[in-house]
């Protein structure tokens, strides 16, 4: 494990232009720099053995690569039960907000930073959702996107696909939901992140992230050891685990950062045990829903902490 | 030999009869390990149990090569199939907890709770897939360590070796159609 935590590989052999989402060439060079600088020699030789012309890393490669790293994610969410645990979660929040929106549409769920959509893919395979919902994920990378419509095309699957800021889609958001995007954002970045589900007509957000535990480093170690054959997905796997953001400086960022919203923290444990989870989810509603949302969730409210403020 | 108490009392056609299905079953499931990760269609039914049967078929060449070497042995030696027979017994004191063990966490998965599947998943089916090429030489040494007979010996290598190259194999032999377009 390197001394010190730096950004996972990920962050740094793509790059996007925020505002146009145009892909920028990544220096390969300046790459591995970034990773010799902090004395992660592993990172900088994964990142050495990826193709490259003239210094600049090949984006096809840097895609594949990527989206080998998703598919083995993939696998440990389907072991997790990621999918079900999104719609054990989802469906009382869209009654919530169904509750409160009484034009009829659908309600918008918007999966930020969806990579291949396995979580949208997989809520439109499940049917789970008690209402109709339109399930949209969004990403900047196109190879993710191209992915995640080529698998729901093969499976027939009711859900859309975009290269998009999430926060700035033309048919905006009624209910945002991540998985493991949150510790991508580092300090006053995650407040920005959090300030955006201003924008449009979000009533909800639902963001699921790894819970940063004193077992966290080797349990990580242990599962990816197991789970995954990239150097790339052991690697970021673990980092992206140990450097998660804990459940009070998440709460607090989504807080400060979104007066208009109440949030809490959702399935930090399981049952009443003193056990934490391997992910949390930050959640957060327009003040009027959380009382609908809390008798929805049923004999789960248990799973959801005091919202604040 | 002196009498040792095993786990199991089994007779020697019993002992390859166990054998044989720990091998099966474990051969099937380095095919489904070997199969994750690759596919990302979120209905998979069809492509795991091909995995699994791909296993289990694989299976039988390793035993089957196992067996050759045992039939070599004993044509030579008649009386070194008891010998060989003992010494499975003591690899199954060995294999039948740990076997026990997964498939009892793997029943568990049936339980309609997530957070028990996952719990199931993490403290057992993880760490006992970690620990598998660990068993796989303890079981054999034991054996090889109470009996110390070359042939038993020689025939114990061999199997430790597939059992342990066995994922590799399949990780080189199988190609999914999902993985080539964006494979290395």
């Amino acid at each position: 494990m390197p001394s010190n935590l730096g950004p996972e590989i990920s962050d740094v052999i793509v790059d996007f232009d925020a505002e146009t989402l145009e892909r920028k060439p990544v220096e390969r060079d300046r790459a591995i720099a970034v990773f010799k600088s902090i004395g992660n020699k592993r990172a900088a030789r994964i990142i050495a053995s990826i193709a490259h012309e003239q210094g600049i890393l090949n984006a096809h490669a840097v895609d594949k690569l990527l989206l080998r790293a998703h598919y083995e994610l993939q696998r440990v969410s389907e072991l997790m039960e990621h999918g079900r645990r999104i719609a054990d979660l989802l469906n009382p929040l869209v009654q919530s907000v169904r509750a409160t929106n009484s034009d009829g549409r659908p309600i918008r769920i918007v999966d930020i930073g969806c990579g291949p959509g396995f979580v949208i893919r997989w809520l439109a395979a499940s049917q789970l959702l008690v209402e109709t919902a339109e399930l949209v994920g969004v990403d900047y990378n196109a190879a993710f996107i191209h992915e995640a419509q080529r698998l729901a095309s093969e499976e027939a699957l009711d859900c859309k696909f975009e290269v998009a800021n999430g926060f700035t889609l033309e048919k905006p958001a009624d209910i945002f939901i991540s998985t493991g995007v949150l510790h991508h954002f580092r300090d006053e970045h995650l407040k920005q992140f959090f300030a955006q589900h201003e924008r449009g007509q979000a009533q909800a957000f639902a963001h699921f992230d790894f819970q940063p535990t004193p077992a966290t480093p080797l349990g990580s170690w242990l599962f990816h050891e197991i789970l995954m054959r990239e150097e790339l997905s052991r690697h970021d796997g673990v980092l992206s685990a140990i450097r998660a953001h804990n459940a009070d400086f998440l709460l607090d960022s989504a807080v400060s950062a979104l007066p208009e919203f109440r949030c809490a923290i959702f399935g930090a444990q399981f049952w009443m045990l003193p056990v934490p989870r391997v992910l949390h989810c930050v959640v957060g509603l327009r003040p009027e829903l959380c009382e609908p949302f809390k008798e929805n969730l049923g004999a789960r409210a248990t799973m959801l902490g005091r919202f604040q403020p | 030999m002196t009498e040792t108490t095993h786990l199991l009392h089994l007779s020697p056609w019993a002992v390859a009869g166990v054998l044989y299905g720990l091998a099966v079953l474990d051969c099937s499931f380095a095919s489904y390990r070997c199969a994750g990760g690759k596919n990302a269609a979120i209905d998979k039914r069809k492509y795991y149990a091909k995995a699994l049967l791909k296993g289990a078929v694989c299976s039988n060449f390793a035993v089957g090569a196992a067996a050759v070497l045992i039939a070599i042995s004993t044509n030579m030696q008649p009386e070194r199939l008891l010998l060989f027979a003992e010494a499975g017994r003591y690899a199954l004191d060995v294999y039948i907890p740990y076997a026990a063990i997964v498939l009892a966490s793997l029943a568990l998965r049936a339980i309609p709770e997530a957070d028990v599947r996952a719990v199931m998943q993490t403290v057992v089916l993880g760490p006992f897939t970690f620990i598998r090429p660990a068993i796989a030489l303890i079981g054999l040494s034991y054996a090889v360590w109470n009996i110390q007979d070359a042939a038993v010996m020689v025939v114990g290598a061999v199997i430790l070796f597939m059992m342990l190259s066995v994922e590799r194999l399949f990780e080189r032999l199988n190609t999914y159609p999902q993985f080539e377009h964006i494979a290395n």
